[in-house]
C-alpha cells in the first residue's frame, strides 16, 4: 500500500504545520489548505485520502465544505474545531463527517485516529465485503461471531470470553441501552445483585482495547444513571 | 403664694374633702328641708308674710276681703243667709245686706250706721257704688278691685242692683287674730329659710369650688380631660338629668309618704331623714361625675363640638360639602381630571336624560294642543336615543378592544394596535398601552441581545483560547519527538507538556462554568438511578482510587433512586466531587460516600478527612477559584467545587457544603423522581 494522503484544512498556519508535521512523522503524506475553497480545489487535483478540516475558516467554513465534498466523495473526514458543545459534535457528523476532534487536542490521538479512519477507509471496506452473515458490523468495530474475533478498524483486538459476551450484546442491539443486571443476568447467566461494579469494570477494559480515547469512548458509552450501550454509527 | 393655693386646691385629698362636705351639707339641708316643711305643712304659713310684715298690706289680706265679698254675694244672689252667713261669722267678720226690705245680717240689732265704724276696716256698697272704708291715709285705689268685679263679672253684679247695700265690718279683735298668724308665719318662714340658707349655700358654694377645679392638677396650668369626658355631651346631660330627677323624685315622694301618711314607718322623723339622705346623697354622688365632665367640656371648649349633634351636623356640613363638589366638578369638568374618559360618557350620558326630558315635555305639551308637536317629540326622542346608543355602543367596542390589547399584551404579543378611532376618548389609552408594550419589547430585546452577545463572547474567547493552546500542545509534542535533545531540554518539554495539559483542563473547566452559570448549557435531563450513577462513577474512577490508598467506605440506599438530572453533568459533578476528595484527603483516612432516599429526597454525602487545614468557609469553597491556600500548589483548576455546584443547580438539585474541623462534607439533594413516571420515556436516549 502505498503512502497514504491526507490533506489538512486549516486557516492557522501553525497548527497546520504542526499536524503535517505530526503525520510526517507517522509516514503519512500531506497537503495544507487555508481555506474552504483551497481544499475544495486541492481535492479536485491530487488524490487524496482523508481530510482533516477545521470549521471556522475564512471564504468557505468546514460544515459547508463537507456537504460540497459529500456531494460527489466518500473520502473520510475528520473535523477539528474548537467548538466543544455537543450540538457542534453532532451537527458535524450528521453532515458527513466520520469523527469530530476538538480542539486543544491530544497529538497521538489525533493520528490513532487519522489511522483508523485510514485503515477503515483502505482495508475494511474489503473485510466488510467479504465477511458474510456470520460477521456484526457498528462503525469501525467488526465482530466475528464464527471466529469469536472482534476487528476495531480491521486490526484485531484480543478481548477475553466474558468481555467478547458482552460486546455481542451490545452489538447485537446498537443503541439499545443495557442497565448493569441485564449485561449480568445475560452474560453471567446468573442472577444480579450488586453487581454494577464488576459490570463497570468489564466495560472500561474493554473501553480501553477498542476505544483510542476511553475518556471519550466513541463506541462504547456509558449512558450515567442507566447503562450502557454501544452506540449505533 | 397663688401657686400654693393652687396646688392646695386642685389636690385631691382637698377635692375629696370637700366631697365629702358637699354631701354632709346636703345631708344638713335635707333635715333642714324636711323640718321646714314640716312646719308649714303643720301651720300652713303665708309666704307674703315674709315680704310684708303688715298683714293689712298684703294681698292675702284683700283675698280674704275678696272672699268675705264672695260669701255676701252668695246670700245676696240666693236671698237667703244659709250656710255663707255662717261662714262669715266664723270668718270673724260682721255684715249688713239690705236688698230692697229683706235685710240678713249676723249683727242682729246693729243697723248700717252702727257698722260704720270710724277707725275699723269696712266695706260699704250702696247700689253698686263703693265706698271704701279703709284706713285713715291709705290709698283708696288698692282697695278698687272688688269694685271692678261688681264692673266686670257677671257674678258680682248682684251688687249693682238697685236697693243693695252692704257692709262689710271687721272688727279689731280678727284683724288682730290675722296678724298674730301673719307673724308667727313670718317668723317660721325666715327662720327656716335662714337655717336652709345655711346649709344649701356652703353646699352650693362646694359643688361650684368642685367644678372650678375640676380638670386641674397641682403642678401644671393644662386641663386634664377625664374618662367621662369622651361621651357624648348629649349623653352626658342626659344621664344627669336622669339621675337628678330620679332622686329628687324618689326624695319627693319618700316626703310626702311621710306628710301625708304620717303613720307606721313613715311617722319616724329620723328614719325619712335617712332614706331621703341616702337617695340624695347617692343621687348627687351619681350626678357629681357627670356635672364635673360637662364642666371639664365646657372648659376645654368642647362642649357643643363634642356632642352627638355637632358630629351629626358636622358630617352632614360634610356630606353636603362633597356632593356640593361633585356636582361642581361635575359641570366645572374637574371631576374628570383623574378619569378623561369618564368626561364624555358623563356629558353624554347628561345630554341623553336631558334632551329626553325636553321631548317628554314637548310630547306633554303637545298632548295639550297639536298632535303635530306628539309627532315631533317621538321622532327627536327616536333620533337622541339612537345617537346615544351609538356614542355608547362605539365606547364599549374601544373598551372591548382595550381589553383585548391588554390580553395580547399580557399573552406576549406586544404590537397589536387595536383598531380604535383616534378621536375616540379610549385612543390615548391604546397608545399609551402601545407604548408600554413597546418599552417591553425593546427591553426584551435588549435583553436578548444581551444574552447573545454573551454566549458569543464565551464561545469567541473560547476559539481565541483554544487556538494558540493547540499549537503549544502539538508543537510541545512535535518537541518532545525531536531526536538528540539533551536531557534537561527534555525535562523542559516534560514541564512543558504537563503545564500546558493542565491550561487545557482549565481552559475547558472556566468555559464549563462560564456557560453553566450564564444558563447556557445544553441540558439533557432524564429519569436516571443516582444509585447507578454513582457506582459507575466509582467505577469508573477505580484506577485513580487505589492509587490514592484511601479507602472508600460506600453505603447506598436500595436502588432505583430515581432523579430527574443530566446524568454526563451529573458524572461530571460526582467525578469533581471524589476527585476532590481523593486529591485534599489526609494519607492512610477513608472516604465516606452515602446515597439515602427519604422523603421525597435523595442525599448524597461525601465526607473526607482533609489533609490541610482548611482555613476557608463552606460559602468560600464553592465560590470560584478558591482554593485552601495550602492546597494550592496542588493539582486542579479551583473551579471543581463550582463547577459542581452549578452543575447540580442546572439539573434541579442543590449542592452544599459543610466544614467540621478537619471534616469536609459535600451535600447533594434531588428531589425523589417518579409522582410522574409517564414523562420517562419522553427524552430517553
Amino acid at each position: 500500500m502505498e503512502n497514504p494522503c491526507v490533506l489538512v484544512v486549516d486557516d492557522d498556519r501553525e497548527i497546520n504545520g504542526a499536524i503535517c508535521k505530526l503525520l510526517a512523522l507517522e509516514g503519512i503524506r500531506t497537503l495544507q489548505a487555508f481555506d474552504g475553497m483551497q481544499a475544495l480545489d486541492l481535492l479536485a487535483q491530487s488524490s487524496v485520502q482523508l481530510i482533516i478540516l477545521d470549521v471556522m475558516m475564512p471564504k468557505l467554513d468546514g460544515l459547508s465544505a463537507t456537504m460540497q465534498i459529500r456531494q460527489s466523495r466518500n473520502i473520510p473526514i475528520l473535523i477539528l474545531s474548537a467548538k466543544s458543545e455537543d450540538s457542534d459534535k453532532i451537527l458535524g457528523l450528521s453532515m458527513g463527517a466520520d469523527d469530530y476532534v476538538t480542539k486543544p487536542f491530544n497529538p497521538p490521538e489525533l493520528v490513532a485516529r487519522v489511522r483508523s479512519l485510514l485503515r477503515r477507509y483502505l482495508t475494511l471496506g474489503d473485510v466488510q465485503r467479504q465477511s458474510g452473515t456470520h460477521s456484526l458490523t457498528v462503525g469501525g468495530l467488526t465482530l466475528d461471531t464464527e471466529a469469536r474475533q472482534l476487528y476495531v478498524d480491521g486490526e484485531p483486538v484480543h478481548l477475553t470470553a466474558t468481555e467478547l459476551r458482552i460486546v455481542d450484546l451490545l452489538m447485537r442491539n446498537p443503541g439499545r441501552v443495557f442497565p448493569a443486571e441485564e449485561i449480568y443476568e445475560r452474560v453471567w447467566g446468573e442472577t444480579a445483585y450488586a453487581v454494577e461494579n464488576t459490570v463497570m469494570v468489564h466495560i472500561r477494559r474493554i473501553r480501553e482495547k477498542i476505544e483510542i480515547n476511553p475518556k471519550e469512548p466513541k463506541y462504547l458509552k456509558v449512558v450515567w444513571g442507566i447503562g450502557y450501550k454501544i452506540e449505533r454509527l | 403664694m397663688v401657686t400654693k393655693l393652687k396646688g392646695f386646691s386642685t389636690n385631691t385629698l382637698t377635692r375629696a374633702a370637700a366631697f365629702a362636705l358637699a354631701l354632709f351639707f346636703l345631708a344638713l339641708t335635707i333635715v333642714t328641708l324636711y323640718d321646714l316643711a314640716f312646719d308649714i305643712y303643720q301651720n300652713e304659713p303665708e309666704p307674703e308674710a315674709l315680704f310684708t310684715p303688715d298683714y293689712k298690706d298684703s294681698n292675702a289680706y284683700y283675698r280674704w276681703i275678696d272672699d268675705c265679698l264672695w260669701e255676701i254675694r252668695a246670700i245676696i244672689a240666693a236671698g237667703d243667709p244659709g250656710s255663707a252667713a255662717q261662714q262669715l261669722t266664723d270668718e270673724g267678720v260682721l255684715f249688713r245686706v239690705q236688698d230692697g226690705e229683706a235685710v240678713f245680717t249676723n249683727a242682729e240689732g246693729c243697723s248700717a250706721a252702727d257698722l260704720t265704724p270710724s277707725s275699723d276696716l269696712w266695706v260699704a256698697i250702696d247700689n253698686g257704688e263703693l265706698t271704701n272704708h279703709l284706713r285713715p291715709g291709705d290709698s283708696s285705689d288698692t282697695f278698687a278691685f272688688s269694685a271692678l268685679y261688681a264692673d266686670y263679672y257677671s257674678d258680682y253684679s248682684v251688687f249693682n242692683r238697685d236697693g243693695v247695700s252692704v257692709q262689710l265690718f271687721v272688727p279689731q279683735s280678727t284683724l288682730d287674730e290675722h296678724q298674730a298668724h301673719w307673724e308667727q308665719s313670718r317668723g317660721l318662714l325666715s327662720r327656716g329659710l335662714r337655717q336652709l340658707a345655711l346649709c344649701a349655700v356652703p353646699f352650693v358654694l362646694l359643688t361650684v369650688f368642685l367644678c372650678v377645679v375640676t380638670g386641674r392638677r397641682p403642678g401644671d396650668d393644662a386641663l386634664h380631660a377625664g374618662r367621662l369626658d369622651r361621651v357624648w355631651t348629649e349623653l352626658l346631660i342626659a344621664a344627669l338629668i336622669t339621675v337628678i330627677i330620679f332622686s329628687v323624685l324618689l326624695a319627693m315622694s319618700g316626703l310626702e309618704n311621710a306628710f301625708y301618711r304620717g303613720f307606721g314607718f313613715w311617722s319616724n322623723r329620723s328614719v325619712v331623714l335617712w332614706l331621703c339622705g341616702l337617695i340624695l346623697g347617692t343621687g348627687y354622688s351619681l350626678s357629681m361625675p357627670l356635672l364635673l365632665a360637662l364642666v371639664r367640656k365646657i372648659k376645654a371648649g368642647r362642649f357643643f363640638r363634642h356632642s352627638a349633634v355637632a358630629a351629626l351636623l358636622r358630617r352632614i356640613v360634610r356630606l353636603c360639602r362633597s356632593a356640593a363638589a361633585l356636582f361642581r366638578g361635575l359641570f366645572s369638568g374637574s371631576a374628570f381630571y383623574a378619569f378623561p374618559f369618564a368626561e364624555a360618557v358623563f356629558r353624554h350620558r347628561l345630554s341623553w336624560v336631558l334632551g329626553s326630558l325636553a321631548c317628554a315635555l314637548l310630547f306633554l305639551f303637545g298632548l295639550g294642543s297639536t298632535a303635530w308637536f306628539c309627532t315631533l317629540a317621538a321622532a327627536l326622542e327616536i333620533l337622541i336615543s339612537w345617537w346615544y346608543l351609538q356614542s355608547d355602543n362605539q365606547t364599549l367596542t374601544d373598551m372591548t378592544h382595550i381589553v383585548e390589547q391588554i390580553d395580547r399584551i399580557a399573552g406576549g404579543d406586544l404590537s397589536w394596535a387595536p383598531p380604535i378611532p383616534p378621536g375616540s376618548q379610549l385612543a390615548p389609552a391604546s397608545r399609551q398601552l402601545s407604548d408600554i408594550g413597546g418599552g417591553m419589547q425593546k427591553s426584551v430585546e435588549k435583553q436578548m441581545q444581551s444574552e447573545r452577545m454573551k454566549v458569543e463572547l464565551v464561545t469567541n474567547v473560547s476559539h481565541d483560547l483554544k487556538t494558540p493552546l493547540t499549537s503549544i500542545i502539538s508543537y510541545v509534542d512535535l518537541l518532545s519527538k525531536v531526536e538528540g535533545l539533551p536531557p534537561e531540554a527534555r525535562d523542559y518539554v516534560a514541564i512543558l507538556a504537563q503545564k500546558s495539559d493542565r491550561l487545557k483542563s482549565l481552559v475547558y473547566d472556566l468555559f464549563e462554568l462560564a456557560k453553566s452559570t450564564s444558563g447556557n448549557m445544553e441540558m439533557q435531563c432524564e429519569a436516571l438511578d443516582f444509585h447507578r450513577l454513582v457506582e459507575q462513577t466509582l467505577g469508573e474512577m477505580q484506577e485513580r482510587i487505589d492509587q490514592s490508598g484511601l479507602g472508600l467506605r460506600v453505603s447506598l440506599a436500595d436502588p432505583p433512586v430515581t432523579i430527574w438530572a443530566d446524568g454526563r453533568k451529573m458524572y461530571r459533578v460526582l467525578q469533581n466531587i471524589i476527585d476532590n476528595a481523593l486529591k485534599y484527603s489526609l494519607a492512610g483516612t477513608r472516604i465516606y460516600v452515602d446515597l439515602t432516599a427519604q422523603n421525597g429526597v435523595a442525599l448524597l454525602t461525601v465526607k473526607n478527612t482533609s489533609g490541610y487545614e482548611m482555613d476557608f468557609t463552606a460559602e468560600e469553597i464553592t465560590e470560584r477559584f478558591v482554593r485552601g491556600d495550602k492546597a494550592r500548589t496542588a493539582e486542579g483548576s479551583g473551579l471543581g467545587l463550582s463547577i459542581a455546584q452549578s452543575f447540580t443547580q442546572a439539573c434541579g438539585g442543590r449542592l452544599s457544603v459543610a466544614i467540621d474541623g478537619d471534616q469536609f462534607k459535600v451535600f447533594i439533594r434531588f428531589d425523589l423522581y417518579g409522582a410522574n413516571p409517564g414523562s420517562r420515556d419522553s427524552s430517553a436516549v
